[in-house]
Formats: structure tokens, C-alpha cells, sequence
């Protein structure tokens, strides 16, 4: 008898679930004035300063500034800074801040404010995630009698400290927000954080104290999802206006489709192997150099890339001024590779170990059977992010022990040349106290890496660059692959959005055109 | 008993023949792979990637230019080898303590129910990621992870079947007669609970292959390129709106290896309820 | 109640410590390091250092496992690695969405599974036999992120009917809880119709059919209420692997569970939230087998009578 009454009671109740989808479907996307961006992965923090992910400063950098911005050309503009200048050493640089700028909380910017923001990132005993590049040049920051001006007291010349101060992780935060800068935003930014709701999204609403041109959008909402065809199918559902970082399959199919346009940004990382030199495949430079002719970089750009990308040429991005490339190319030749393998002493071909995060795991799996034509046999360990970090950046003895030949990786260094050689192929950035990777250790790349970073003259640095970038080239510690474009799907009615040099999208001035499409 | 309301047939059940075609199917796939795959699983071409069917590639071809009908069947092995080993595992342990706690009783059974209800409120996927970011990734640790949380449920059905039959008058009978725990574990109480272990089987053999294909989406499954069906699917979905071969047919092959288990275990049964 | 359910009952305090220092265990013994995590790629060791004593990471293993069990007996289950928040406050927002899932999951599977069931076991062999046997095993058979995918596809962008993802209205459950209903309709189904074929073959049932009770009457009065036991049984022991569906479903349609915060906490490394989770969830599986067991006590006719 229970089950003639139980039933209708549930049937009753489902009705009643099916009754509530006549309530408005689609929050936020497509309102006037409103947008939606869907990116791969969820904030890390509201702290600037406290995290290194690009998705994470892409959300940031719409409530956030820092004293200077850069375009996506690399021209440095003022923002908190109306001005500055520096000694003839290039170790003291004086900024004078802009007036009358408030931020989210109602207090009004000032010198103290900006010293205790910067401080904040060379206090080693409240460490920030973000913080280590600007502690290894900065040295102190204070104030002058000027209430106006900040004062960088550096701990060498920086050629690119203009370009450093632009990052996301520079940015400016409030003095009175303290320890709830981690969940609630408080910056001088066009927008101001409304709310975070764990694991569904961060909303944001015009800043009306805003000192600029206030942004034509009253209101951002950023989402995330990893699934490539969730990404794509938000977009065409209207659910986001905008996909960050969206896959190249998707993109090549958007592309002829008028409803979308793709933004193309060439500045994307460098992906490559960096080739374990304590190791058997590593010490001897012929099979350095047969992993590098075993591996055909354009078929590579072509079924991973959809050719959004380019072969890599050189340890540094085609985009930066400093880029040479070097011919003859590092062609595709698995004969070659073979006898070199067989002058290295291995004429049946070696086995090689690499560690690979498991999202790039589909260019290893596409490297494994392009070796396999050459006699290197690939042996994929596939990682998730945290175990991947902590082989990637374990010690040579640790990497014996877990014996590593090599490890896939990828790095964007934001245009500054400095930043892609040093950490990759500084003999004193050997892993774990940098990202290179393999050990890699050449005193004469050590010097000619520190003179680049402190030559002010442009035409010696590129001359410095050009002979570190054939060195490195000739020596062959590492299999470099491709750059990856990045790739930004918009709705077609969508304009003015920037990608800044270190990869964040920058919302500020994106607007959205009422014309009727399709 | 006779009419709509149930009937025994005398002859083989049709769903055992069918089942055993179907298996029989995927043992000769396992072991003749070789010779009916007409390319490499593992060959790729990247300038040939997402093909449509053609005569040269049955069912297309994949992200990496790999023939998907090959892999497939390759595929065969590898999940031919998942479910036989966790359930064997699984079951064979699980039944035998569930049905030795029953019977021997007191401080073993506490014990065991004790273990097994700890395991039992892990959820299942959660345990296996746990066991392989310990263990690391692989093939056998994923059996090993899956088999894990496949064996509470056997400890509980064989604990509660073999209580409900320890009630019943036969073996109440038995035992007075002074049938030893192990005389009745064999004769009587294995026999009786068979059917509804089976029953569980046939369904641990489709969440066998499903788990190992979560446990692929959470990038936690088989080596990478193995020709795995779960792990294929998991692949596939990232192509979804791009080319839907490449997850539809492991999806195709699974529903249809899981019916071929279910028909087997479904024809079993009714033969041992005759 | 018997004595087993109270002792089961007087043993949760101490299962709860075994699990809590299991899963302490395991998670310390995870390889990777949520300070290299949080402090990114480009850190340099020595960030990566203070970060790692600013988390605390550094102290004897058993200190912070006395740490945070003093706070896990007061209800303070520690601060998140990743969000900063209090790990209470973090599961007490997710916590919601999961059993709102679990629930119209559950609802789904069981008016789908018992009269689906019920009607298979009535007309063995019959055409809805099949087709029904047919369903549960494509069911059983297809994985829930690619149905998952397919629904968003279908529903969302061809015919523009629901919400692709999300949980902005109660429109945005229903795929979702379809998709994690796909395991347990199955599951319930075939139970339900095992179950009811065992009991219509006992003695009792036949005699009841030769005395001249109806088929309707005699399967939903005399037979169901004694085949529902070892369904209750199986809907109490698969709960787990419906939370561990919920991971891929929530992970799929960015639904703001439970699923999802262990699958980013486990991704991150974050581990009071790991452990959190892994305690909440283990709870409530208790909890409920323990209310599924005293549910059969009171159902099931032949445990009633002895």
C-alpha cells in the first residue's frame, strides 16, 4: 500500500523540478552592457601578487593597475604613473604617481600606499606566489619627499624593469585591504569585484570612481571550463561572449563561421624538451642532436597546432625583437637521427624517459611514435600539474633516481629575453633554483646571459642575443618544438580586446556592438 | 507453474547463446588482433587526422591519424583483461569473506564488516584516485585500484545471502545432521548464491570498463596511445564537436561488450534457477 | 533496531578517526607539493620554501595530524590551501549542490528503476522485458562524461532548451541529474526486477496466484513490499559510486558540488580540503547505509517477524 501513495508524491515533485525550467535560462550572457569569458581554469586568488596563472591575471587585470601598462606590441604606456626617470646606471627610478586615483575602498592612492603594495611582494616572511622575479631585481622600494613619487631601488640594471613593472603581479593594491585581498579585490581598476562564488564564477561591475574613461561594460562575468567542447559549445549556445585560450581544432572551424571571429595572438609559449645533460642521452651531444632531427616540428604545428603556431627556430619566441633564425633549420631528417644514434654507440636506438603534465600530454603521444621511425623508443610518464612540477624541478640526484631524460615544458616570457634564457639555460638556474630543467651548463652562455641583461645599448643586446641563441642552437641541451598562438574566440560583436605581453586578456576597453547578427 | 507468469524452458536459454557469441567475439578479437586489424593501432599520420569512414579505415581515423577500427580491436585485449581480472579479484575475495564472516560469526565477522564498511563509504572514485596518486599511474595499478573498490559489494551480498540462507531449513538441516562450515559454504550456501553474484558480476564487468574510463578522464587511466576503449572515449570527447568517430565507436563496442556480459550472466543464472 | 545497527552506531566515532588518519596518511603521501603549485612554474626554491613553512608543511607529520584533529573535533576542519577559506565554510557551500544532485539523481533512478522493474519481472521475457534489460545495459554501458556531452549538445546548443552549464535555475539540474541518474536507474532496475523474480517464484506468492489474486494485486501488495529489501540494500551500497560520479558530472557541466571542489583540491593539492571532503563524504555514506539498514528493518516483512 506504501507504494500507491509514494509514487504520485515523487511524480509530483518532478513536475514541480520541471515546472521551474520555464525560468530564465541564460544569466548574464547577451544582456546590454554585460559580459561573459570563459577561460580553462578558476582564479587562483583575488591577490595579484599572490599567483602566477595567466587566466587567474586575466581576471585581475580588470580591477587591477600597475604603474605602467604595456600593449600587445610591447610599448610601454603610463597608468598609475604619469612619469618617470632614472639614474645613468639604470638602478634608481623615480615614478611620479597620478593624482586623484581612488581605489575600491574610497581611499585615495598615495606614495605610502604604492611602497606598502611593493613591499608586500619583497617580504620574504609573508611570502607571495608571485614574487620571485620582482625579488631578484628589486632591491628596495620607498618613498621620497615628494608624497607623490616611488622610488625602485634595484639590485642591477634591468633593460626591461618598464616591461617587469607591467606584469599582473606588479600590480597596485589597496594598503587597507590585508589579508581579504585573497578572496575580495581592491584595486584602482576600471571594474570592481562584486562577488566570487566558489567554483562557478567571479563577477565584476563598472568602477563609477573610475579616474579614466570609464569601460563601456557595466558589468563582466568570467567562468571556466576545461573541457575543450564544453568551451566550444558555450560560445554557440551564447552561455560565454568570449573563450580565453580557446583549442585550434575549435578555432579552424569558427573561423569560416560569421557568428565568430578568432583573435590571434602569436605571442604564445615555447614548448620543448629540455634534455637531462647528467643523463646517458643527455651528456653526448650526437644524440642531442638525433632527438632533435627525429622530430618533425611541422607535422607537429599542423595536427596539434591546426598551423596556429610556428616550428621553433630558437629558444626565443618569434615575436621578440631579439629572435634569429637560424638555418639550416633543425629539419626532419629520422635517417640522420638514426646515424647519429649509431656514431653515439647506440645503433639499435636508445630509450628516452620524459615527463610530460597531462595536458600536453598529445604532443608527447604524437612525439612517441614520431621517435619510434628514428630507434627512440619514448617512454611517456604523464603527470597532473603538482606531481609534474616536482619531478620537472627535481635535482639532478632526483632525477637519477627517477630516471628522467628529459621533461616537456612550456614557457612565455612576456618579450623579455631575459626572462626566457636566464631561467632556461643559466647554469645558476639549474632546477630546483630555476626552470632549467636539464642542468644545462655553458660559462660562456652564463656570461654572455648576464651581459645581455644589463647592456643598455639595443643594437649590442641584439648582437649579445643573436651568439647566446646560436650557441644554444649548436649545443642542442634541448628539443625545442613550436610556439603556440594563443587563441581568443569572441562572439563577432565584440571589439577591442587586448592580449597583453604576458598572455592575460585585458577587457578594459572591449565593447560590444549592437548590430543584429544572424 | 505454467502461462505468462513463469516459465522454465527446457532448453538452453537464448540469452546465454547470445552471450557467448558475443564474448567469444571479443576472445577471437583479443587474440587474433593481428590478423584482423588492417593497420598498426598505434601508427599515426598527422596529415591525415579525423578521416571519415572509408574502405581503408572502417570506422576513420582519430586526433593522430590512427586507424580507429584497429584500435579497436586491439582495444579488445586490454578490456577483455580489465574485466576478467577485477572481477575475478574482486569477487572471488569479496565472496569468500562475505560468506566465511557469515558463517564463522563473532569477532571475524565484526572484523570483517568492520573493514568492509570502512572501504564501502570511500566513494569509489575517490578511493581509485587516491591508490593511484600513490601508486602512480598504469595498467595494473588501475586494476588494482578498481578491483579495491569493486570488493565491499561482494563482501556485503555474500554476508547477507549467506545469513538469509544460514535461516533457511535446509541448511539448519545440514547443520544439525552435522554438516562441517565448509560442507555447507560449498554444498549449500555457494550453490544459492550463485544467482545473485552473478547478477552483480555481469554489472561489475560494464562498471569495470566505465571506471577505467573515468579514471581516464581524470588523467589517471592507461598509458597514453594505449588502444584502451575507455581511454579512447575519454580522448575522443575533447573532439566531440569537431569529429564524433573517434568516441563513438569504443562507446558502441562497450555497450556492446557490456550486453554480452549481461547476457552471459543473465543465461547462467537461469540455467543454475533450473 | 538490533544490536548490530547500534553497534555500528557506537563504532562511528571510531571509524571516523581510522578514515581521518587513512586518508591524512595517503594525502601527505601524495607525490607533488601544493607550495611548487601555488607559487607557479617560474618560482624560484627559496619562494618555494617559504611558502611551504608559511603553510605549515614543514612541521613532524603527526604534529599537524594532532593539528587537525584538535580542530576536526571542534568543527574547524583547517583553511584551504587554494581559496584561504575555512575548509568548513568551502564544503558548507558545495555541500548543497551535491545533495540537490544526489537527491533529483536518486528520484530519477528510482521512477525510472522500480516500476521498470516491477513490469519486466511481471511480463518475463515479454517485449518490455527486453526492451527494459535492453535500456538498463546501454545505460549501464555508456560513460556519463560523454553522455553528459551529448545532452549538452542535443539540449543546449541544437535545440536551445536548456542551460549548457552552470547552476543559475533548476533548469540547470536536469542534465546533470540525468546524466548521474544513469547509473543507479540501471542499477535499480535490474534489482528491482532480480529481486521480484525471486520473490513470485516462493511458495507463498504461488499459492496466493492459485487461490485466484490478481496479477496487479498480488505483485504490488504480496510480492513488491518483499522484493524491496536487497533494492533498499543496493541503493544504500552504491551511494559511494554515485558521489564518485558526481566528480565527472559536476567536473563536465561546472556544477558547483562537491565533485568539483575535490577534483580541483586534489589537482592543487589542497590537502585539509581533500581531507574535508574525503570525511564529509565518508560520513554521509555511513550515515545513510545506516538509515538504509534500519529502513529494511522496518520494511522487510521477514525481518519485522523475527
Amino acid at each position: 500500500m506504501h507504494c500507491h501513495c509514494r509514487l504520485p508524491v515523487l511524480l509530483t515533485a518532478l513536475i514541480a523540478c520541471t515546472g521551474a525550467m520555464a525560468a530564465p535560462a541564460h544569466a548574464g550572457a547577451g544582456a546590454a552592457g554585460a559580459l561573459t569569458i570563459m577561460q580553462p581554469e578558476p582564479p587562483r586568488s583575488m591577490d595579484p601578487a599572490d599567483q602566477m596563472a595567466t587566466d587567474t591575471s586575466s581576471i585581475l587585470s580588470a580591477m587591477y593597475e600597475g604603474l605602467v601598462r604595456a600593449d600587445a606590441d610591447r610599448t610601454i604606456h603610463p597608468l598609475l604613473a604619469v612619469s618617470w626617470r632614472h639614474d645613468p646606471q639604470g638602478t634608481t627610478w623615480d615614478f611620479v604617481l597620478r593624482r586623484n586615483v581612488k581605489f575600491h575602498d574610497g581611499h585615495t592612492m598615495t606614495a605610502a600606499g604604492v611602497v606598502h603594495s611593493f613591499r608586500r611582494l619583497l617580504d620574504m616572511n609573508a611570502p607571495l606566489a608571485g614574487s620571485s622575479r620582482f625579488r631578484a631585481v628589486v632591491d628596495t622600494v620607498t618613498t621620497t619627499d615628494d608624497d607623490m613619487t616611488v622610488r625602485f631601488s634595484l639590485r642591477r640594471p634591468y633593460p626591461d624593469f618598464l616591461l617587469l613593472l607591467s606584469f599582473s603581479q606588479a600590480c597596485v593594491t589597496s594598503p587597507y585591504a590585508g589579508a581579504s585581498l585573497a578572496r575580495h579585490a581592491d584595486g584602482t581598476g576600471p571594474f570592481r569585484f562584486d562577488e566570487w562564488k566558489s567554483s562557478e564564477y567571479v563577477r565584476q561591475a563598472r568602477n563609477p570612481d573610475y579616474w579614466g574613461t570609464p569601460p563601456d561594460l557595466a558589468s563582466v562575468r568570467w567562468i571556466w571550463s576545461a573541457e575543450p567542447s564544453v568551451m566550444d559549445m558555450a560560445l554557440h549556445t551564447g552561455d560565454t561572449d568570449i573563450v580565453g585560450d580557446l583549442p585550434a581544432l575549435y578555432a579552424r572551424r569558427m573561423e569560416s563561421d560569421p557568428r565568430f571571429v578568432i583573435h590571434d595572438d602569436p605571442n604564445g609559449p615555447l614548448y620543448w624538451i629540455a634534455i637531462n645533460m647528467d643523463r646517458h642521452a643527455g651528456a653526448d651531444r650526437r644524440i642531442r642532436q638525433a632527438l632533435n632531427y627525429a622530430t618533425d616540428r611541422q607535422a607537429l604545428v599542423h595536427a596539434l597546432l591546426r598551423d596556429r603556431g610556428q616550428p621553433a627556430r630558437s629558444p626565443l619566441q618569434p615575436v621578440s625583437p631579439y629572435f634569429v633564425s637560424y638555418a639550416p633549420d633543425p629539419q626532419y631528417d629520422p635517417q640522420r637521427a638514426r646515424a647519429l644514434l649509431a656514431e653515439a654507440g647506440s645503433p639499435s636506438g636508445i630509450t628516452f624517459s620524459l615527463a610530460v603534465q597531462d595536458m600536453d600530454e598529445p604532443l608527447a603521444e604524437a612525439l612517441q611514435d614520431m621517435w619510434k621511425k628514428s630507434g627512440i623508443t619514448l617512454q611517456i610518464s604523464r603527470l597532473e600539474g603538482g606531481v609534474y612540477a616536482s619531478e620537472a624541478f627535481a635535482d639532478p640526484a632526483q632525477k637519477a633516481a627517477l630516471q628522467l631524460d628529459g621533461v616537456l615544458a612550456s614557457w612565455s616570457s612576456g618579450f623579455i629575453p631575459d626572462m626566457q634564457l636566464r631561467p632556461l639555460f643559466h647554469g645558476a638556474s639549474a632546477a630546483p633554483a630555476g626552470a632549467n630543467l636539464g642542468f644545462f651548463h655553458d660559462p660562456g652562455v652564463d656570461a654572455l646571459i648576464n651581459a645581455g641583461a644589463v647592456e643598455p645599448s639595443e643594437d649590442k643586446r641584439k648582437a649579445i642575443y643573436a651568439q647566446i641563441q646560436e650557441m644554444i642552437m649548436h649545443d642542442a641541451p634541448a628539443v625545442l618544438i613550436y610556439t603556440r598562438d594563443t587563441l581568443v574566440g569572441m562572439r563577432a560583436d565584440i571589439s577591442g580586446l587586448v592580449v597583453r605581453p604576458d598572455g592575460a586578456l585585458d577587457i578594459t576597453h572591449v565593447t560590444r556592438n549592437r548590430q543584429p547578427h544572424p | 507453474m505454467t502461462g505468462s507468469f513463469r516459465t522454465l524452458i527446457a532448453r538452453l536459454p537464448l540469452s546465454l547463446l547470445a552471450g557467448v557469441v558475443l564474448i567469444t567475439f571479443m576472445v577471437l578479437g583479443a587474440l587474433l588482433a593481428p590478423l584482423i586489424s588492417p593497420a598498426d593501432p598505434l601508427a599515426q599520420d598527422l596529415y591525415a587526422t579525423f578521416q571519415p569512414m572509408s574502405a581503408a579505415h572502417p570506422f576513420g581515423t582519430d586526433a593522430f591519424g590512427r586507424d580507429i577500427f584497429s584500435r579497436i580491436v586491439y582495444g579488445t585485449r586490454y578490456s577483455l583483461a580489465e574485466v576478467c581480472i577485477c572481477i575475478l579479484v574482486s569477487c572471488a575475495m569479496g565472496t569468500l569473506a562475505g560468506m566465511l564472516a557469515a558463517l564463522v560469526g563473532g569477532y571475524v565477522e565484526q572484523a570483517v564488516m568492520w573493514v568492509v564498511d570502512i572501504i564501502f563509504a570511500f566513494p569509489g572514485i575517490v578511493l581509485a584516485l587516491l591508490i593511484l596518486s600513490l601508486l602512480g599511474p598504469g595498467f595494473f595499478n588501475m586494476l588494482l585500484a578498481i578491483s579495491v573498490f569493486s570488493i565491499p559489494v561482494y563482501v556485503r551480498l555474500a554476508h547477507n545471502l549467506t545469513q538469509a540462507l544460514q535461516r533457511a531449513e535446509y541448511v539448519e538441516a545440514a547443520r544439525t545432521l552435522g554438516a562441517g562450515t565448509w560442507r555447507i559454504l560449498y554444498v549449500h550456501v555457494m550453490r544459492n548464491a550463485l544467482g545473485p553474484i552473478l547478477v552483480q558480476s555481469t554489472l561489475t564487468a560494464g562498471s569495470v570498463i566505465l571506471a577505467a574510463s573515468s579514471l581516464s578522464f581524470l588523467g589517471l587511466g592507461v598509458a597514453p596511445a594505449t588502444p584502451e576503449w575507455g581511454a579512447m572515449m575519454s580522448d575522443g570527447r575533447s573532439y566531440l564537436g569537431i569529429d564524433i568517430l573517434p568516441s563513438l565507436f569504443p562507446g558502441l563496442t562497450i555497450t556492446l561488450a557490456v550486453l554480452g556480459f549481461n547476457l552471459l550472466g543473465e543465461g547462467v543464472r537461469k540455467v543454475i534457477d533450473k | 533496531m538490533n544490536a548490530r545497527l547500534i553497534n555500528r552506531v557506537l563504532m562511528l566515532p571510531v571509524v571516523m578517526v581510522v578514515v581521518s588518519f587513512a586518508v591524512f596518511v595517503a594525502v601527505r603521501h601524495l607525490p607533488g607539493d601544493p607550495a611548487r603549485m601555488l607559487a607557479g612554474t617560474a618560482a624560484t626554491q627559496d619562494t618555494v620554501d617559504a611558502v611551504h613553512h608559511s603553510l605549515g608543511l614543514d612541521r613532524p607529520a603527526l604534529r599537524q595530524y594532532g593539528t587537525f584533529m584538535r580542530g576536526a573535533l571542534v568543527g574547524d576542519l583547517g583553511i584551504s590551501i587554494e581559496s584561504r577559506q575555512p575548509v568548513g565554510q568551502e564544503i558548507a557551500h558545495h555541500f548543497p549542490y551535491t545533495l540537490l544532485l544526489g537527491l533529483s539523481a536518486y528520484a530519477l533512478a528510482l521512477c525510472f528503476g522500480i516500476p521498470g522493474g516491477l513490469a519486466a519481472a511481471m511480463f518475463e521475457d515479454g517485449i518490455w522485458d527486453r526492451i527494459f534489460m535492453g535500456m538498463t545495459i546501454v545505460l549501464a554501458s555508456v560513460p556519463n562524461f560523454w553522455f553528459a556531452l551529448l545532452l549538452m549538445e542535443l539540449f543546449s546548443v541544437r535545440l536551445g532548451l536548456l542551460p549548457l552549464m552552470g547552476a543559475h535555475s533548476w533548469s540547470s539540474l536536469l542534465m546533470p541529474s540525468l546524466t548521474l541518474a544513469l547509473m543507479p536507474m540501471a542499477l535499480i532496475g535490474r534489482m528491482t526486477r532480480a529481486s521480484m523474480l525471486a520473490v513470485l517464484s516462493r511458495d507463498y506468492i504461488r499459492t496466493a496466484r492459485a487461490r485466484g489474486v490478481g496479477l496487479m494485486r498480488l505483485c504490488l501488495r504480496h510480492a513488491l513490499p518483499n522484493a524491496l529489501p536487497p533494492v533498499v540494500t543496493v541503493i544504500g551500497m552504491n551511494l559511494g559510486s554515485v558521489i564518485g560520479g558526481a566528480v565527472v558530472t559536476e567536473t563536465v557541466f561546472g556544477w558547483p558540488g562537491l565533485g568539483h571542489l575535490m577534483i580541483e583540491a586534489v589537482r592543487w593539492r589542497d590537502y585539509p580540503v581533500i581531507e574535508g571532503v574525503t570525511l564529509v563524504a565518508v560520513l554521509s555514506v555511513i550515515l545513510v547505509n545506516l538509515v538504509a539498514d534500519i529502513v529494511i528493518s522496518r520494511i522487510d516483512p521477514q525481518a519485522r517477524h523475527s
